[in-house]
């Protein structure tokens, strides 16, 4: 790549790479899996990149290549954490009853405990509502991004919010492993 | 409205999907009824929840290394193209099956790579040092060249005073069980300093054929 077919490169690319990185990060739940995937499409795109000078819609086409590579390899993308040995932070999958006192709204002192409880979620429902209620995607954008049907979306959103209810306590805690921890994308993985 | 019908809606109520008339149903009945209230307000409380959870990272000039790695690797697979057409050393050749295992330290977001002399029986005569920024996650890769399949192996980590994982706070000692497949294994750990110093860790790779040890300086600055 000539210094200057970089730059252009960049240029073109870097409006959209907070947001690409941002859905990286929500599909992976990993710093180190959302910066590959990031870079794999970059690695991708560089090699298509008169194409994407004659794209109208760049950010939703950017979006949706990025989701495709990430369907078709996901069995690289979605590794099993490390199991860690450690049981004092054990998965404890109580799910909290009716009865419990409202304690007080969920705060910043409770993003733990929803993390730990998305991770309770299928991935369909994980994604769907990270991206609508975390990212503000629309439901027809995350159509257009998945191909999968707005109906089933909202279902799939619906049953996802249902099931966090379900699992968060009354005071909004959670005693599980973090779903976007870091260490999640941590593993032992052969190149 | 009853409570059910009610709350049957809170989430199209809470996307602004519901039309105005059904709106004010839903606030007059929430008004006089409390156990909907508490309901909506939780619901209202995990939405917020959800739109305030943080997106960690990338690193710091992720953009210019990410076109530096495209860069390499265009340029690498020109080469390979090239050099297929000439005889060279198959993959795997005898001159790393010398090697029953060995460990690397690199620093995801540096240039250069920190590389252990690999394991061959005599301790590795320098130890690898990376430098962290402090109160900052610094992704630090730990690649383990294994020869031949290594399952349920033990990997456990003790790191210095002063730095930790990011999302295990004041936990200097943690373990894993994985299985390594032949070749290089990839271990990506998020440090976190938190005092200006230079500490040791210590990884140490116990398994059915017997324990490695490797060790990696950080410099906290």
């Amino acid at each position: 790549m000539t210094s200057q077919a970089k730059d252009a490169f960049a240029v073109l690319l870097k409006p959209h790479l907070q947001r690409l990185y941002r859905l990286a990060y929500r599909l992976t739940c990993s710093v180190p899996d959302a910066e590959d995937l990031v870079q794999d499409i970059i690695v991708k795109l560089y090699l298509r990149r008169d194409e994407l000078t004659s794209i109208r819609e760049l950010a939703p086409w950017l979006g949706r290549v990025l989701y495709n590579h990430f369907i078709d390899d996901k069995r690289r993308y979605a590794r099993q954490p490390l199991k860690l040995v450690d049981p004092s932070i054990a998965v404890d999958d109580q799910i909290a009853s009716d009865t419990e006192p409202l304690a007080q709204a969920l705060n910043a002192d409770t993003a733990q405990g929803l993390n730990a409880a998305l991770t309770k979620l299928s991935e369909e429902q994980r994604v769907v509502v990270l991206l609508h209620d975390s990212e503000g995607y629309k439901l027809s954008e995350i159509q257009e991004l998945t191909g999968i049907p707005v109906g089933t979306l909202k279902s799939r959103l619906h049953r996802g919010r249902e099931r966090l209810r379900a699992l968060l306590k009354r005071d909004g805690t959670f005693s599980v492993q973090d779903a976007c921890n870091p260490l999640n994308g941590a593993k032992i993985d052969a190149l | 409205m009853r409570c059910n019908e009610v709350q049957n809606i809170f989430d199209d109520y809470l996307d602004g999907e519901i039309p105005t008339e059904e709106s004010w149903n839903l606030k007059r009945h929430v008004l006089d009824c409390t156990s909907c209230q508490a309901d909506l307000e939780r619901r209202r409380a995990i939405r917020q929840s959800l739109s305030d959870l943080p997106v960690l990272g990338p690193g710091e000039g992720f953009l210019d290394r990410a076109l530096d790695r495209a860069d390499d690797l265009t340029a690498k697979e020109n080469n390979r193209r090239r050099s297929d057409q000439a005889p060279g050393w198959p993959p795997g050749s005898t001159k790393g099956r010398r090697v029953a295992i060995a460990a690397v330290f690199a620093v995801a977001c540096a240039t250069a790579f920190i590389v252990q002399q690999p394991f061959s029986g005599t301790p590795p005569t320098e130890i690898p040092e990376v430098t962290i920024a402090m109160h900052e996650v610094t992704q630090v890769n730990l690649v383990f060249s294994a020869n031949d399949e290594l399952q349920d192996a033990r990997l456990s980590l003790q790191l210095p005073e002063g730095v930790e994982l990011a999302g295990y706070r004041g936990r200097s000692a943690l373990s894993w069980k994985t299985d390594l497949e032949p070749g290089k294994n990839v271990l990506r750990l998020p440090f976190v300093g938190h005092i200006a110093r230079t500490g040791e860790v210590v990884a140490t790779l116990e398994h059915a054929q017997g324990t490695k040890t490797f060790r990696l300086k950080v410099k906290v600055i």
